[in-house]
């Protein structure tokens, strides 16, 4: 699992490292670059359209910017700019300079739905029919930490309903009695959000998983249900496009792995599956910026 | 017994022999109406009008020839454990009949096919010039035409009868039944348990008989009753192979098989008698054990004076032909509280069969632990035959029971019963024939009508606690006997040694666990 883990980790921070800085691209000409964030500051330097700086704040109506060329720091305009997408702005206007641009920190929310397939796939497909599960959910995002930086957290919901079985040389007999599936996962973790377009993101990540699980029958004494948590981690990689201004639809594949979960009784210890993870596809509703 | 009988002699067999036909030696007897499941040799019963006797009932012919009475009388005499001069011929596939009397031939006596009875793919067949079917097995075995033969085995019950009083069925506890039948109340009508055994009665009648009582032949009126704690509509028609012929009724004269089948089916929840694990079931009877009462109809019948004193025996001649007829009636469940002695390929054939159609089999392990502990047949093949099962027996206490065998072949342990483990308290309670109206010891003019609590020890009582929750299980779904062996061994609860051990095999059977099977993670 650690091993796992430490991929993970290199993964999200490789493709962070492949990001860069923002910039914005000078859509008017002569426009001033002021000492405030004030049109009655003091007008450091002039632009042409389709010169770029970079962002390395943003104010209510202005960004800071910085021209990467003569390393002069001051305030443009927000209407007077546009935001670049991607890690490098083009140079537009010759003779002026590539910049970056620290975008904002935000939160923002999200409702999602996952259709989930269990690594445990035969112990699921014997008890349950399928080896598969949808997935309600939400949770939160901290978007421009440092950069592409955000942090995650999100929890779900699942249900599957089946019968206990005896399984005999691979033939699976259904004993009629019901079984309720319970899966509540709680994830935390890390991830790098860059521009792959003018309104899409792309997005890696990787955390923790916290995954508790609960099996109840009919005819169950108090010893014979099994409601545990468990913890594992996951990686996870999407695509994000803005609809609207505060609304974001983003489709995202996840691996997880919740290892040493299954396995110790049940069908799971026949078909010797351990893994209560799987790998899901989500599409996920974003509110916020 | 020692003070009443005058047990049999050869002479007396000879006798029996000059008297031909089937010696019934009653001249009462009708032999008009057929096709009635009455008492053969048995004449009209004397209180007409009673509704509980049959009047009028044809008398059919004793299955038991007057020969093989005497055969088996010797046999008992000379401690053997099988048929003078019989034995059980399976000829390899393609033989002719021409060619099958050309092997038989190399008897001392050459030996007749046509004169033998065949039961399926076996030849049950007379060797009239050597008595010894050891002997005549062996030479026959050495014959080309020949896959195998062997003795007409005796196989012996495997109760141990005792004198018990009243108690609990502590062995129903014993393995998780209660729970069980949360999970599975009495299994489903459609699963058929046979048990093959002493039989089961399966009619309500009383009939006369011409019986030796100590000093002369009289007619005595003998009633039958059905168990009351036996629905009699879960009754599927029985079939009698040592007793009487086949279209008779099934009569138990030993308490064994009712035993046994009150195990298994005993109804419940009725406010009557004891309770029976798959109460739903239906029972097909199959008597293929005689016991004490039945040879001495037999011998009465044909004017032999004198009591029967070799005990009950299991002819495997009937046993194989039990095993099948169970099987092709569609017995889900087969029941096997018997064994003795001795190979038999004829029963190692008869299970697979069995378990080719569909059947699961618990088989008794024996009781001769403190006797030689010798490997009983069929016992031993349940280890051969994923769907036979060999079950041990257990006291109260969760411990082997001290007369139950140990071996290799030990598949699963169930509660049999042990006086020496909680007295009669520790015996396996059902609701059975009251023994006190056919003790073979003190009565001349029994009576096989009235039940009340009986309580037995023995492997016999154990394989019928694995029987019963076989036919829970298979009314759930479970319909490979493999599988139910399988599933009954998974979740048995491990006793002695870690793991399968000669003396408990996977454990005691956990009627609960099986049924309730397994989630993903538990």
């Amino acid at each position: 699992m650690t091993k796992k883990l430490a991929l993970a980790v290199v993964l999200v921070l490789a493709v962070a490292a492949s990001a860069a800085a923002q910039q914005v691209r000078i859509n008017h000409n002569r426009t001033p670059l002021r000492a405030e964030p004030t049109s009655a500051s003091t007008a450091l330097a002039y632009y042409q359209a389709g010169s770029a700086l970079d962002i390395i704040g943003r104010s209510e109506g202005w960004y800071k910017v910085r021209d990467p060329k003569t390393r002069v720091e001051g305030y443009v305009m927000a209407s007077l700019v546009d935001e670049l997408p991607g890690s490098q702005a083009r140079t537009a206007a010759a003779g002026k300079p590539p910049v970056k641009a620290k975008p904002k920190t935000s939160v923002r929310g999200f409702a999602d739905l996952s259709f989930v397939r269990m690594a445990a796939s035969e112990s699921f497909k014997a008890v349950t029919d399928t080896n598969a599960r949808l997935q309600y959910g939400g949770g939160i995002q901290v978007v421009n930490l440092w950069k592409g930086l955000y942090a995650e957290a999100q929890a779900g919901y699942s249900t599957l309903d089946g019968s206990r079985v005896f399984v005999y040389q691979d033939t699976v007999y259904d004993l009629g009695i019901p079984v309720a599936i319970t899966f509540t996962p709680i994830d935390a973790g890390l991830g790098w959000r860059f521009p792959v377009g003018k309104t899409t993101h792309a997005n890696v990540g990787g955390g923790v998983s916290f995954m508790n699980y609960k099996e109840e029958s009919d005819f169950a004494d108090v010893d014979d249900g099994v409601s545990e948590s468990f913890t594992g981690f996951y990686v996870s990689g999407g695509l994000e496009v803005k609809l609207v201004k505060w609304l974001h639809l983003r489709a995202e594949g996840r691996y997880t792995s919740i290892p040493d979960a299954l396995g110790a009784g049940g069908v799971s210890a026949d078909y010797d599956e351990t893994d209560l993870g799987g790998v899901s596809v989500a599409v996920k509703l974003v509110f916020g910026k | 017994m020692s003070n009443r009988t005058i047990a049999i002699t050869l002479a007396a067999a000879a006798w029996l022999f000059a008297a031909g036909g089937d010696g019934t030696g009653l001249s009462a007897q009708s032999r008009g109406s057929v096709g009635t499941r009455g008492l053969p040799g048995a004449a009209a019963s004397a209180r007409a009008g009673s509704a509980d006797q049959q009047a009028g009932e044809d008398a059919g012919a004793f299955a038991m020839t007057a020969e093989r009475a005497a055969a088996f009388a010797r046999a008992a005499q000379d401690g053997l454990n099988w048929v003078p001069g019989e034995v059980l011929v399976r000829f390899r596939p393609g033989v002719s009949l021409a060619q099958s009397a050309r092997a038989l031939s190399a008897l001392r006596e050459p030996a007749n096919p046509r004169d033998g009875r065949w039961i399926g793919d076996v030849l049950l067949v007379p060797t009239p010039g050597e008595d010894n079917a050891d002997l005549a097995a062996g030479i026959l075995a050495q014959q080309p035409e020949v896959l195998w033969a062997q003795p007409n085995f005796i196989r012996r019950m495997q109760a141990v009868p005792t004198d018990p009083g009243y108690g609990s069925q502590w062995h129903l506890d014993q393995i998780n039944m209660p729970g069980a039948w949360d999970i599975n109340p009495g299994g489903k009508g459609e699963v058929l348990v046979a048990v093959v055994d002493s039989g089961v009665t399966e009619v309500t009648r009383s009939s006369t008989f011409q019986l030796w009582t100590g000093a002369r032949f009289e007619l005595v009126l003998i009633p039958y009753a059905v168990n009351p704690d036996l629905d009699q509509s879960r009754f599927a028609a029985g079939r009698d192979y040592v007793l009487f012929a086949a279209q008779s009724p099934v009569l138990d004269m030993d308490g064994h098989g009712t035993h046994v089948a009150g195990t298994i089916l005993q109804s419940t929840n009725n406010s009557l008698g004891y309770a029976g694990i798959a109460y739903n079931a239906r029972l097909l009877p199959v008597k293929v054990c005689a016991a004490d009462w039945d040879w001495q109809l037999i011998i009465s019948s044909r004017g032999i004076p004198g009591f029967w004193d070799e005990g009950g025996s299991c002819p495997d001649d009937a046993i194989l032909a039990g095993i099948r007829y169970a099987a092709d009636q569609g017995a889900k469940v087969i029941n096997l509280s018997l064994g003795g002695p001795g190979e038999s390929p004829a029963e190692l054939e008869a299970l697979r069969y069995a378990v080719g159609k569909g059947a699961f089999v618990a088989v008794a392990a024996g009781n001769d632990y403190t006797s030689g502990n010798q490997v009983h047949t069929p016992a031993r093949y349940g280890r051969q035959i994923d769907g036979v099962i060999t079950v041990g027996a257990l006291g109260r206490s969760m411990t082997r029971a001290y007369y139950s065998n140990t071996s290799s072949g030990i598949e699963i342990a169930a509660p049999g019963g042990s006086i020496r483990d909680g007295g009669n308290a520790g015996l396996v309670y059902q609701y059975g024939i009251n023994e006190a109206d056919y003790d073979f010891e003190s009565v001349v003019k029994p009576r096989f009508d009235r039940y009340t609590t009986v309580s037995i020890q023995g492997t016999s009582m154990a394989a019928p606690h694995v029987a019963g929750v076989a036919a829970l299980l298979y009314s759930q779904g479970v319909t490979n006997p493999a599988a139910i062996e399988a599933a009954i061994k998974k979740f048995a609860r491990d006793l002695g040694a870690s793991g399968v051990d000669d003396e408990y095999g996977a454990g005691l059977v956990d009627a609960r666990a099986t049924l309730r099977g397994l989630g993903v993670a538990r």
